[in-house]
């Protein structure tokens, strides 16, 4: 396999049989610090179909976040610029887009939703507002039409009493409420994708499987693709269609969900999917994986996760590895490593 | 049943005015803990858990009296033949001789370390003001606390600021081991952190535990890690316990509607597993009023008239295993082990 056609490096499979809704090629953003550079994300391949959904899973600072943020080209620049590669939404380059056509993908075809509800509503205007402004701005309905759309999009995410409830301020309204008006907002105006960024993180556990369920229905409904960036290994499982592992600004692995959690390849999946609490017998001493994260202004040479690595020899510190199709797999599964982990842990 | 018991509270409350207008008129209260009982066992990790807002961390620091309680009991025995202490009734000088025994570890290492204090000075202080060491005993003290925790001894100078999440973590609980405590609530202590990097400390809690015999009482929402690490469970809602059991009988044989609500709600990490949960209606009320009688009732699946008369009483199911619920009568639950 050679590595100048980045696609090469991306597993044909069901992947192939569909042309990608989005595709991410060696995306590199980069940050300027007092320090240096900060690689935050460095190198990322990823591709979404329609009506799959894909979740980004890494540990806090592997650079899943950045990656939203530049889908969506939201990244503040200074400090941070983009350094490489390109993002295809619907065939069209997004890197090379004009701002005002930007403007129009952004809210419109590729919708986001953050952890924090509240810093993303404006807390002096009503919420049936906000929605109605979105709806208003992106598709042209008049006021009245906007309204009405607002009111029934809060029906459809499970608000009761929408008319009186479009009428509340964000901070009437539980964490719970505030992440569903989130959601409203942000499939108001029917987006093709749909990029939910830790969306249940700051919820309780009842209320999180609540919206779970309820962006699965939206997505059933409505036919969106959806990125779910999560630290959260169960969410994943409960949710995703394929998986994307990140580590240190890269894409590790990546394959459909059940053949990651039954034969994971990489030594950092292996560690992360080990560690989890609830696989251990209680009292046992869990398998951590030692180390910390390394920072991205100071990434190690050859592969990143080499230092932390029980499988790590030689060649990993000399060479980085490339994303390639994982040996002897059972359908599209690809792994970043010299030395796949070759069967169940 | 425990008889070594380290820890016995009694009908423990805690209300917090709530104020209105520029006359600060008191117009109501929040029952942050209503009444809860529980007891702890020397050497043992009991976890409380529930949802945000369901009094788990005001308990815990009421207890330690880092809040002053409505009223309640807490009897401390720090040795089995001891006389109990009542840590409530404890005059301010009293309380700062037995606070050294109970300490704390807190979610955000970051909020609680002092950052101008470099972490020599961070652990040491406990020891300096119990007068626990003094001179170079200090020193050889913090070296091999830092290296008990997994921190190497140049750590000493540096500040709080210099060092990640986990590391900061570590930091604390050097902190809470110097005065060589008996009893540590860790509250959320590793909620913060990344799933490898929880698992480091896990395992560190439960090393120092084995080897000096502490007491956890573990402050929690992530079912998971408290499935892990606890030999008692108390689930807690809106203020007061609702059940109350070994982590097997929680987990196993949940009995309160609400327990396994919660414990169905936990995605499961196995994609093969995939299942329809049993979701529960509306968040939880604000627990500035609580609904009348039980209450979870406008969130359950099982209520019915008789659950608005009262708060119900506690049921017991085996002798470490109560449920306040007019339904709890028995076993047979989905759950896992």
């Amino acid at each position: 396999m050679k590595r100048e056609d980045p696609s090469a490096t991306l597993p044909r499979g069901t992947a192939g049989a569909r042309a990608p809704l989005l595709a991410l090629r060696g995306l590199c953003t980069y940050f300027r610090g007092e320090t240096g550079v900060a690689r935050a994300v460095d190198g990322v391949d990823l591709e979404i179909l329609p009506r799959e959904t894909v979740g980004l899973v890494g540990e806090s600072g592997c650079g899943k976040s950045v990656t939203a943020l530049s889908i969506l080209r939201l990244v503040p620049d200074p400090p941070g610029f983009h350094a490489g590669g390109e993002i295809r939404f619907a065939g069209r380059d997004l890197l090379r887009l004009p701002a005002a056509e930007m403007r129009r993908i952004r809210g419109n075809e590729v919708a986001m939703i953050f952890q924090e509800p509240m810093t993303a509503l404006n807390p002096v205007f009503a919420v049936g507002e906000q929605i109605a402004e979105a709806v208003r701005l992106h598709q042209g309905l008049s006021r009245r039409e906007a309204s009405a759309r607002a009111a029934r999009m809060l029906e459809q995410v499970g608000i009761p009493d929408p008319a009186r409830r479009a009428r509340s301020y964000p901070h009437q309204l539980s964490g719970g409420m505030r992440q569903r008006v989130m959601i409203a907002m942000a499939v108001s105006c029917g987006p093709r994708l749909l990029i939910a960024d830790e969306p249940t993180t700051a919820l309780d556990v009842t209320v999180q499987a609540q919206i779970l369920a309820l962006l699965a229905d939206l997505q059933r409904r409505t036919g969106m693709s959806m990125l779910l960036i999560t630290h959260d290994l169960g969410v994943v499982a409960e949710t995703a269609d394929r998986v994307a592992v990140m580590y240190a600004g890269r894409v590790v692995e990546h394959a459909g969900v059940r053949e990651l959690f039954a034969r994971p390849r990489h030594p950092y999946t292996v560690g992360l999917l080990r560690s989890r609490p609830d696989l251990a017998r209680p009292g046992e001493r869990l398998p951590a994986i030692e180390g910390a994260v390394p920072s991205a202004f100071a990434l190690p040479a050859g592969c990143r996760f080499h230092p932390r690595c029980p499988r790590a020899a030689a060649r990993c510190v000399a060479e980085e590895p490339a994303l390639l199709p994982a040996p002897a797999a059972a359908g599209e599964h690809a792994v970043a490593c010299h030395f796949p982990v070759a069967e169940e842990p | 049943m425990i008889d070594d018991v380290l820890l016995a509270v009694r009908d423990l409350a805690k209300h917090f005015p709530v104020r209105r207008g520029v006359l600060g008129r008191r117009v109501g209260e929040v029952k942050a803990v209503d009444g809860v009982s529980f007891h702890m066992g020397r050497g043992e990790t009991l976890s409380l858990v529930g949802e945000s807002g369901c009094g788990k961390t005001t308990a815990a620091r009421t207890l330690l009296r880092l809040l002053e309680p409505t009223h309640g009991e807490a009897l401390y025995r720090p040795a089995p033949e001891a006389a109990p202490v009542p840590l409530f009734q404890l005059p301010p000088r009293e309380l700062r001789r037995w606070r050294r025994d109970l300490q704390i570890i807190f979610q955000d290492p970051y909020e609680s370390l002092n950052p101008r204090l470099s972490v020599g000075q961070i652990v040491s202080e406990g020891l300096r003001v119990h007068r626990l060491a003094r001179g170079r005993e200090i020193e050889a003290r913090v070296v091999e606390l830092l290296e008990r925790v997994g921190l190497d001894a140049g750590a000493r100078d540096r500040f709080p600021h210099e060092f990640s999440g986990g590391q900061r973590q570590r930091i604390g609980i050097a902190r809470a081991l110097a005065v060589r405590p008996r009893f540590i609530v860790c509250d959320e202590a590793v909620s913060a952190l990344d799933v490898s990097i929880q698992a480091q400390i896990v395992n560190l809690l439960r090393d120092l535990q084995a080897e000096y015999g502490l007491s956890f009482l573990f402050i929690a929402h992530d079912l998971a890690v408290v499935r892990h690490i606890s030999d008692r469970i108390a689930v807690m809602y809106l203020g007061r316990i609702v059940e109350e059991g070994t982590r097997e009988e929680i987990f196993l044989r949940p009995a309160h509607p609400y327990t396994q609500a919660l414990l169905a709600a936990v995605p499961r990490a196995d994609p093969a597993r995939r299942r329809e949960r049993i979701l529960l209606r509306g968040d939880v009320p604000s627990p500035l009023d609580p609904p009348p009688g039980c209450h979870f009732r406008p969130r359950c699946p099982i209520a019915e008239e008789q659950c608005a008369a009262a708060f119900p009483a506690f049921v017991p199911l085996s002798p470490t295993h109560r449920a306040a619920c007019l339904k709890a009568d028995g076993p047979a639950h989905t759950g896992r082990p």
